[in-house]
């Protein structure tokens, strides 16, 4: 959800970044979003091609990487993959994990022209 | 030429929740996010809670809504100060509106602020608004397959309160599954099983509260 909130904030950041850059066009966006984020991809692509007509940033391309979820046991300390939506410990059966990935919602690279 | 960011994209929305607590904390003031689908009894809870709360310490309260002062007015009759936020149309309360609200409370006179947020167990999970923890409602009428549906949500929470236990006999509720599933998600957070209509529950849940409170002031010491 509020994925034209989110492509409003993080057009204003690449924005910075083209700024700091000299202004150069800007080829692509990476963002890396956890699968625990409630963000609909194709969503965040839709707006932010819509938003970025007609400024400094047309034609760059939104890239969507998806961080799948991961869990610390808390009974042996194991980090693993979350499997579906419950943080169960493959290994001891631990319950009620700490998930140390999967909430990400970061800008992590521009592209600029060069 | 790329160009390695790492930058939060809510930043803007971190750094008012840092704020906010910054000045909660130079206060002594513990905050609490209350979270839940609508009608599943948050106002009520504080209804209950606050007179307890009251005999020893000096609650505030935001309330968050989409449209109307009804909360807040209810909130007002038990003498606390309290403030209404409104969203104009947000689904869920975010710091700079928080922040604008504790500017009004009167911060130094308080031990605790209730931030009642919109009613909505979905998107309220993703905002911090720089509260000491989220704690979430949910009444026995909503069904014991929530926790497994919102788990980002039920992942956060630092306590849940089952409310409406009174009508357990006459839903479908499963509390064994309810628990299998919760504890599935989060392992530490306590549960209160309590009933606003009777009563049942709520002073345990005030005990949980009070060790909040009295975890600010003490981190506000430290900081003197």
């Amino acid at each position: 959800m509020h994925e034209l909130g989110i492509a409003q904030a993080l057009v204003e950041q690449v924005q910075a970044v083209q700024a700091a850059h000299g202004g150069r066009p800007v080829v692509s966006v990476g963002v890396r979003i956890g699968s625990w984020r409630l963000v609909v991809k194709e969503s965040l692509e839709f707006y932010y091609e819509a938003i970025t007509r007609g400024t400094s940033l047309e034609g760059s391309r939104l890239e969507v990487e998806t961080v799948p979820a991961a869990a610390r046991c808390r009974q042996c300390g194991e980090e693993y993959a979350v499997e579906g939506l419950l943080l169960v410990c493959p290994g001891c059966g631990g319950r009620g994990g700490e998930l140390v990935r999967g909430e990400e919602l970061h800008l992590s690279t521009v592209e600029l022209a060069d | 030429m790329e160009v390695r960011v790492l930058q939060n994209i809510l930043e803007a929305n971190e750094q008012a929740a840092e704020e906010n607590r910054r000045r909660l904390a130079e206060a002594g003031v513990a905050a609490l996010n209350l979270i839940s689908a609508p009608g599943a009894g948050k106002t009520s809870l504080l209804e209950r809670l606050i007179p307890v709360l009251s005999t020893e310490y000096r609650v505030g309260v935001l309330e968050g809504d989409i449209a109307t002062t009804r909360d807040a007015e209810r909130i007002g009759a038990l003498g606390v100060p309290v403030l209404q936020l409104l969203t104009n149309g947000g689904c869920h309360l975010e710091a700079a509106l928080v922040g604008r609200g504790l500017e009004e409370l009167p911060l130094a006179e308080l031990d605790v602020v209730f931030i009642e947020n919109v009613g909505n167990i979905a998107c309220p999970a993703e905002f911090d608004l720089g509260e000491a923890a989220k704690v979430g409602v949910l009444s026995v009428t909503e069904g014991h397959d929530k926790p497994a549906k919102y788990p980002l949500l039920f992942h956060e929470l630092k306590a849940l309160v089952l409310n409406k236990v009174d009508l357990l006999d006459y839903t479908d509720f499963d509390k064994d599954a309810f628990l299998r599933d919760f504890r599935g998600i989060n392992a530490t957070a306590p549960l209160f099983e309590v009933s606003c209509r009777t009563g049942q529950g709520v002073e345990e849940f005030a005990r949980w509260v009070v060790q909040v409170i009295v975890r600010a002031r003490e981190g506000a010491g430290a900081t003197q």
